[in-house]
C-alpha cells in the first residue's frame, strides 16, 4: 500500500494518493473505535472525536485530522468549480502523509 | 470567463485526467475522477430543476431522488430518464459505487485486492464508461431543458 503511495506521489498522480491517505486513515481510526465500542456504523468525524475523549490521540493530531478532513473535502466538492490548483493538492497529500505517519506512532501501528 | 464555461472547461480536463490516468494505469486516480464527476453531474441535474433537491447529497441519494421524479414531465426526466438503458445506468452507477466503496473499505486489509490490477482495471474502465454515459444524457436533457426554458 505504501508503495503504491508513493509510486502515484512521485508520478503526480496526486488524487490517486488522496484515494489511498483518506481510505488508510479513515479505515485506521474507525477500526479502533469499531473494536472498543462494536458499533457497526462510524463516520470519520466521529471516530476522530472518539480517539481525542479516549486520549489515545493527542491535540495535535486531532487538529490535524480535523483539517486534513476539512481540506480533503473542500477540494473535492470544490473540484468541478475551480481549476485544479497543483501545488495546493500536492500540499494536501503531504499534509495527508504526515497525519498518517503521525497517526500510526500515536496509535502504535 | 463565465461561471457555466469555466465548469465545463473543468469537467472536460477531469475527465481527461481520468483517461490519461487510466491509461497509465493509476487506476485509483481514475476511479476517484470518475466518482467525482458522477457524483457532481447527478446533483447539479437535481439542483438545476430545483435548488432544495441537490444540496450536498452523495450518488446514492441523488439516484433515489432522480427516481422519484423520474416520470417528471416538467422537468423532462420522462424524455430522459425514465427508459430502460437510462435506467439500467443508474442501476449500474450504484452497483459501481458499491465496488469503489468495497475497495476503500479493503485497503489495509487486503492486499491481494489492492495488488490486483486486472481488477482495479475493470473498475476503473467501468467507471469510466459510466461516467462518460451519465454525462452524455446530462448534456442531452440540458440543452432540451434550456430550450425548452425548464432550466
Amino acid at each position: 500500500m505504501l508503495i503504491k503511495l508513493e509510486n502515484s506521489i512521485e508520478n503526480e498522480f496526486y488524487f490517486e494518493s488522496l484515494f489511498i491517505l483518506a481510505s488508510v486513515i479513515e479505515n485506521h481510526t474507525k477500526n479502533i473505535m469499531k473494536k472498543m465500542t462494536e458499533k457497526p456504523r462510524i463516520s470519520f468525524e466521529d471516530s476522530i472525536e472518539f480517539l481525542f475523549e479516549e486520549k489515545l490521540i493527542s491535540k495535535k493530531l486531532y487538529h490535524k485530522l480535523h483539517n486534513w478532513k476539512e481540506n480533503r473535502n473542500n477540494l473535492v466538492h470544490n473540484l468541478i468549480l475551480e481549476t485544479i490548483d497543483e501545488e495546493n493538492l500536492y500540499c494536501i497529500v503531504l499534509e495527508g502523509k504526515e497525519t498518517l505517519n503521525i497517526l500510526k506512532e500515536e496509535t502504535n501501528v | 470567463m463565465c461561471r457555466k464555461v469555466k465548469k465545463g472547461l473543468n469537467i472536460s480536463n477531469l475527465i481527461n485526467k481520468s483517461t490519461f490516468a487510466l491509461n497509465e494505469k493509476f487506476y485509483l486516480e481514475s476511479i476517484f475522477l470518475s466518482h467525482a464527476i458522477i457524483e457532481e453531474r447527478l446533483r447539479s441535474l437535481l439542483l438545476k430543476v430545483n435548488p432544495t433537491l441537490g444540496g450536498r447529497n452523495k450518488i446514492k441519494q441523488c439516484i433515489k431522488k432522480i427516481n422519484k421524479y423520474i416520470n417528471n414531465e416538467e422537468y423532462l426526466f420522462n424524455i430522459y430518464f425514465s427508459n430502460d438503458e437510462t435506467n439500467d445506468l443508474l442501476k449500474e452507477i450504484l452497483t459501481w459505487k458499491g465496488k469503489r466503496d468495497n475497495l476503500i473499505h479493503e485497503f489495509e486489509k487486503n492486499y491481494d485486492l489492492i495488488n490486483d490490477n486486472n481488477k482495479l482495471k475493470n473498475i476503473a474502465n467501468e467507471g469510466d464508461n459510466l461516467m462518460r454515459s451519465l454525462n452524455t444524457i446530462v448534456m442531452r436533457w440540458k440543452k432540451n431543458a434550456l430550450k425548452q426554458k425548464v432550466i
